[in-house]
């Protein structure tokens, strides 16, 4: 689904249509829950706040003129992902600037598992990599949403993907 | 936006216009100036689509006093969108994954020309920066491959002046003692390659399952699949949200 016709869904949805809604649910709903699950690692937490985000966004409607609906959509899934992981495991929020090395020092012994590869990513990249692959955001929309520059952005991204890769393929970091 | 506020000035022609555009900002509605025969005085001027590219195509015709020669087209970007492009592709020159090697605005061509080493066309990395940049500017930016300013060397020089003493025809080695040199690394590569697999021993996982080393995986099949590994929402989650949106209705 391209801006265009995301932003018109998005205006029906002000007018409270609900067969809008319902093709922007279906739509967005994988992408946005998978953002909200690697930043907060948590099945439950992650459908409660997925939940919360598609009815507010019924209830409340957003503002008439939204220039990327699809990152306005990442962007608010990661603010309420922060938000709970702030209250639930406060220590955590630091994983979002750096990732502990120590946690990274781990041997993947089923290399076909992808999660438990992801899990030993930090917070950041795990969002980046989410962003960039599962809500197919450019980085620049990423940028935005993490608050990064974009040679950041990049930079981790390329990272991350490497760090995986020799996860992935049996070996250490 | 640059609204260009000229207060009634006309300008004897439409190179004059792009010289004062040169130093107050381009209006938006223009996407290009190039000559069309090498000369200032035979230019043709792209302006946007629709309305307002019209709209700027009569304000052109009414700030200079010489029309005669003026050629219009329309173009889909403006030259300050391109320019912005660029600025926004600045973070990734010189960068090594990148490749990018220079930038240029192509006011012909409507497009931004992204110069990336040749060097790095068959590079992974490099194919994904430029898959997204494809992907995030569209046709705006037009990827062009070229090659890098290589140093020349003594024996290079020495090519390119007659006067210089030539080393060709003074090696050391015959035609066949070089081919041998060359044709035995490979051969062993070959053999080395082919058998592989054979001394690569296989590993077990924690569930029993066994790999060798030489199944490595990719940057892009990473890329894939993770792509691939999208968490599905549980039909209860679905059910909570339609039967939400159900009761605020009602």
């Amino acid at each position: 689904m391209d801006k265009t016709q995301l932003s018109e869904l998005f205006t029906r949805i002000q007018r409270g249509d609900k067969e809008a809604f319902t093709q922007l649910y279906h739509d967005l709903k994988q992408p946005v829950f998978t953002i909200i699950y690697r930043i907060v690692q948590n099945r439950t937490t992650a459908e409660d706040l997925t939940q919360d985000l598609f009815v507010k966004l019924f209830v409340s409607p957003t503002e008439a003129t939204i220039k990327n609906p699809r990152a306005w959509m990442f962007q608010t899934a990661h603010n309420l992902a922060i938000d709970a992981l702030r209250k639930t495991q406060p220590e955590n929020i630091d994983d979002m600037v750096l990732a502990s090395p120590e946690r990274m020092e781990h041997t993947i012994a089923v290399k076909t598992d992808l999660e438990q590869a992801i899990a030993t990513l930090s917070c950041a990249e795990r969002e980046i990599l989410s962003l960039r692959l599962n809500a197919e955001l450019g980085f620049q929309d990423i940028a935005r949403i993490t608050g990064q520059s974009l040679s950041a952005v990049y930079r981790s991204y390329r990272k991350t993907l490497k760090t995986l890769q020799t996860l992935l393929n049996g070996g250490t970091l | 936006m640059n609204d260009i506020t000229t207060n009634q000035t006309t300008y004897p022609t439409l190179f004059d216009l792009f010289q004062h555009w040169g130093s107050a900002g381009y209006p938006d509605y223009v996407t290009g100036i190039w000559s069309n025969d090498g000369s200032a005085y035979n230019l043709t001027v792209g302006v946007g689509e629709g309305a307002a590219g019209d709209a700027g195509k009569q304000e052109i015709l009414d700030l200079i006093e010489d029309d005669a020669s003026v050629t219009f087209t329309t173009q889909s970007y403006s030259h300050n969108y391109l320019l912005q492009v660029q600025e926004e592709l600045n973070p990734y020159f010189k960068q090594e994954e990148s490749g990018m090697i220079f930038t240029g605005v192509d006011d012909m061509n409507n497009c931004v020309t992204v110069g990336i080493s040749d060097r790095k066309e068959g590079d992974e990395t490099t194919q994904s920066f430029i898959a997204d940049l494809q992907h995030t500017y569209g046709d705006a930016i037009s990827i062009e491959y070229t090659g890098t300013i290589v140093t020349q060397t003594t024996e290079e020089l020495s090519l390119a002046n007659p006067l210089a003493p030539s080393t060709a025809g003074k090696s050391p080695f015959s035609p066949l003692m070089i081919a041998g040199l060359i044709l035995i690394p490979l051969l062993l590569f070959g053999v080395y390659f082919a058998l592989r697999k054979r001394f690569v021993p296989m590993m077990q996982t924690n569930d029993g399952g066994t790999f060798t080393q030489t199944d490595r995986i990719s940057v892009k099949e990473v890329e894939e699949l993770v792509k691939d590994s999208a968490l599905t929402v549980s039909k209860d989650v679905d059910e909570k949200v339609m039967d939400g949106i159900e009761k605020l209705r009602k």
